[in-house]
């Protein structure tokens, strides 16, 4: 009897948990709103960095209400100081996009699932973005996000143009292919990056050929440091703590005598906005620092998100002879 | 083998094995995979008085700087753990007991976290060891706190009380790792500590240990013949004259000592403290003295074995000591609580 009860409470339960949300939306899905005084929180730091340039293009910076509180932080967020204190940041507290009133929420599949919940639990119009592992991905973000906001596409084009510029030009001169070097990024914890993430796509775009991924490796993996030390790729791409010769592990030392090295700090190419191309024309620039494309992407006149914020936000180091 | 369904060996023919285990152990641990160790030179380039590491192979500084380090703190933080083990199960009276159950990992734990959090980590590399010992001291004087603010206190309220001071720093620790921590690099590298880890250790800092485990050894060794009056129960102890509440308190220092020596080396490691104990007494039985000395044995055995499991069942990535443990550990724990559910 009990367990029929018991049962019986559940289902219910489960049935609403798993119904399909009419508020609730994919990028592939995402129908015709109509505009309206909107009041629209993001929640993960991607989403964050293309709502601000997105919002702004279109002169509706006010509608943003909420942003992840990631985007204060000077080393992650390519919008650190940029977005004003009166747009609340949340994240910390699961329950603050409640006391928001969102109209719009967007979210990363990898938020934490209290937010994830809360968002379902409120009704409101939500978007949840569930792919960041190429720069396509992170494309077809900017636009699901503006159409989803019912936004022309204009401003979305104005962040992906140089993509489009980017990715026709990519593989000519200086591409991987034909230079042959390759680079090897290690975090201070010991992992590197194999095939499939951004941060391969970016070593790629930059006419590299990423180590990881040569040698098998797929996704995010921590790496024995013994394989660190007889790895020997062209470039090395090191957290820039490192820089400071004091916080280097002294097991380590031959990784550091080697004669090519880029410190990076975590927004450098960690980014899964549009600023990921940012990112690797920092790259390019410091492996080839003649690159005819480089020098042609970085021409102000034709760089429109990039000329709010130019490259001197990057603060890749390097280090080579 | 004995009544009981054991295998009991005498001391010196265990002894003998576990020595002869242990070097073979050691000898694979330090030099699987290394290229050249045929040739001369390689261990003479090494040691070589004022040899400049500069002028080294990538292979001889792969053994000099990573695997020797690599390999004593395994060896010392599998017996700091083992030891604990056998003192926690003595002083609690109870096979399920390990010394995370009175809060030490989680202690240590939520400290590392903190140092990551205020950044003071990457000051030094002998942050870390440091930190983690003060927070499995901090585990001990918040239990001393309960037990010595009471006028008698039972070993199931100081379980509970244990189990207690446990949830709240492992809270603390989850806070700081999911919340407080800013960066991803930073928590990647607080979580690879959460998980055991032993690759990374300076020359320095392992062997500054060595006399410290040492010293905690004899200490244990010494309390060997009140462990074993202590495992006749309460009331015969007393009646033969110990002072049971001191005797304890002392116990649980040496514990939470041991266990911290084994966190700043090692990282989390959890179940080794309560499977190793178990696999001794079977071989050599209860008497404490014997049993002490090949827990840790049998420990340092152990871990180095599931380390070298890390490092080679799929290169180059590295599976942390505190999963394969937890593969280990939980079936064994399971078998455990089975096994002596009749005399619950």
């Amino acid at each position: 009897m009990l367990t029929v009860v018991v049962v019986g409470s559940f289902v219910p339960l489960l049935l609403l948990a798993t119904r399909s949300s009419e508020t609730f939306f994919t990028p592939e899905h995402i129908p015709e709103f109509p505009s309206s005084t909107r009041r629209i929180v993001s929640t993960s730091l991607a989403t964050d960095e293309i709502l601000w340039d997105l919002l702004r293009y279109h002169k509706i910076s006010h509608e943003l209400v909420g942003v992840s509180y990631l985007v204060d932080e000077e080393s992650m967020s390519n919008i650190a100081g940029l977005v004003p204190a009166s747009i609340q940041r949340v994240g910390h507290d699961p329950e603050d996009l409640t006391t928001l009133k969102p109209t719009h929420i967007i979210l990363a599949s990898f938020n934490n699932t209290k937010l994830l919940s809360i968002a379902k639990s409120l009704g409101v119009k939500t978007l949840m973005l569930d792919r960041f592992d190429s720069l396509e991905d992170i494309k077809s973000n900017i636009f699901a996000v503006s159409r989803f906001l019912n936004l022309d596409a204009h401003g979305a084009e104005s962040l992906t143009q140089d993509f489009n510029a980017f990715r026709k030009k990519q593989y000519s001169p200086y591409s991987a292919e034909k230079t042959g070097s390759s680079a090897l990024l290690v975090n201070p914890d010991f992992s590197t990056t194999g095939g499939g993430t951004v941060v391969d796509e970016v070593i790629r775009a930059s006419g590299l050929i990423n180590f990881g991924d040569q040698v098998g490796l797929t996704g995010w993996q921590k790496v024995s440091p013994e394989f660190l030390l007889k790895a020997t790729p062209d470039f090395l791409l090191l957290h820039k703590s490192w820089q400071n010769i004091q916080q280097r592990p002294k097991w380590l030392a031959p990784l550091f005598a080697r004669k090519k090295i880029i410190y990076y700090q975590e927004r450098d190419i960690f980014s899964a906005s549009h600023y990921v191309l940012s990112a690797i024309l920092g790259l390019r620039s410091r492996v080839k620092p003649v690159d005819p494309i480089v020098r042609e992407l970085f021409d102000p006149l034709r760089l429109d998100f990039l000329k709010a914020h130019p490259l001197g936000q990057l603060e890749l180091e390097t280090l080579y002879e | 083998m004995n009544r009981q369904g054991r295998c009991t060996l005498s001391p010196g023919y265990f002894f003998i094995v576990c020595t002869l285990l242990l070097v073979i152990v050691i000898a694979v641990h330090t030099l699987w995979g290394l290229e050249g160790i045929s040739q001369t030179e390689f261990f003479s380039d090494i040691f070589m008085p004022g040899s400049p590491t500069k002028h080294l192979s990538i292979e001889q500084f792969i053994f000099k700087d990573i695997r020797i380090p690599r390999t004593i703190a395994g060896l010392i933080a599998g017996f700091a753990f083992s030891i604990a083990g056998v003192l926690c199960q003595g002083v609690f009276q109870n096979d399920l007991a390990s010394p995370s159950v009175l809060g030490i990992s989680s202690g240590a734990a939520f400290f590392v976290i903190l140092a990551y959090v205020f950044n003071f980590i990457s000051r030094s590399w002998f942050f870390l060891p440091f930190v983690a010992f003060l927070g499995a001291l901090s585990s001990l004087l918040s239990l001393s706190y309960f037990f010595l603010s009471r006028g008698r206190v039972s070993m199931k309220e100081l379980l509970l009380v244990g189990f207690a001071i446990s949830t709240i720093f492992s809270a603390g620790a989850s806070l700081g790792l999911r919340h407080l921590i800013p960066s991803p690099i930073k928590a990647g590298e607080a979580l690879s500590w959460l998980l055991g880890d032993i690759s990374i250790r300076p020359l320095p800092m392992v062997v500054a240990y060595l006399p410290i485990v040492i010293l905690l050894l004899i200490a244990a060794i010494s309390f060997s013949r009140s462990m074993d009056t202590l495992s006749l129960g309460d009331d015969v102890a007393q009646s033969l004259g110990f002072e049971i509440k001191g005797l304890r308190i002392k116990l649980i220092a040496l514990i939470c000592l041991l266990e911290a020596t084994g966190l700043s080396l090692a990282g989390v490691v959890p179940f080794i403290g309560l499977i190793v104990p178990h696999i001794a007494r079977s071989f050599i039985g209860p008497k404490h003295r014997n049993l002490i000395f090949a827990s840790g044995m049998l420990g340092s055995i152990l871990l180095l074995c599931a380390d070298l499991v890390g490092r080679t069942v799929n290169p180059p990535q590295q599976i942390e000591l505190g999963v394969i443990f937890s593969f280990i550990g939980a079936p064994f724990f399971i078998y455990l609580v089975l096994r002596n559910r009749r005399t619950w």
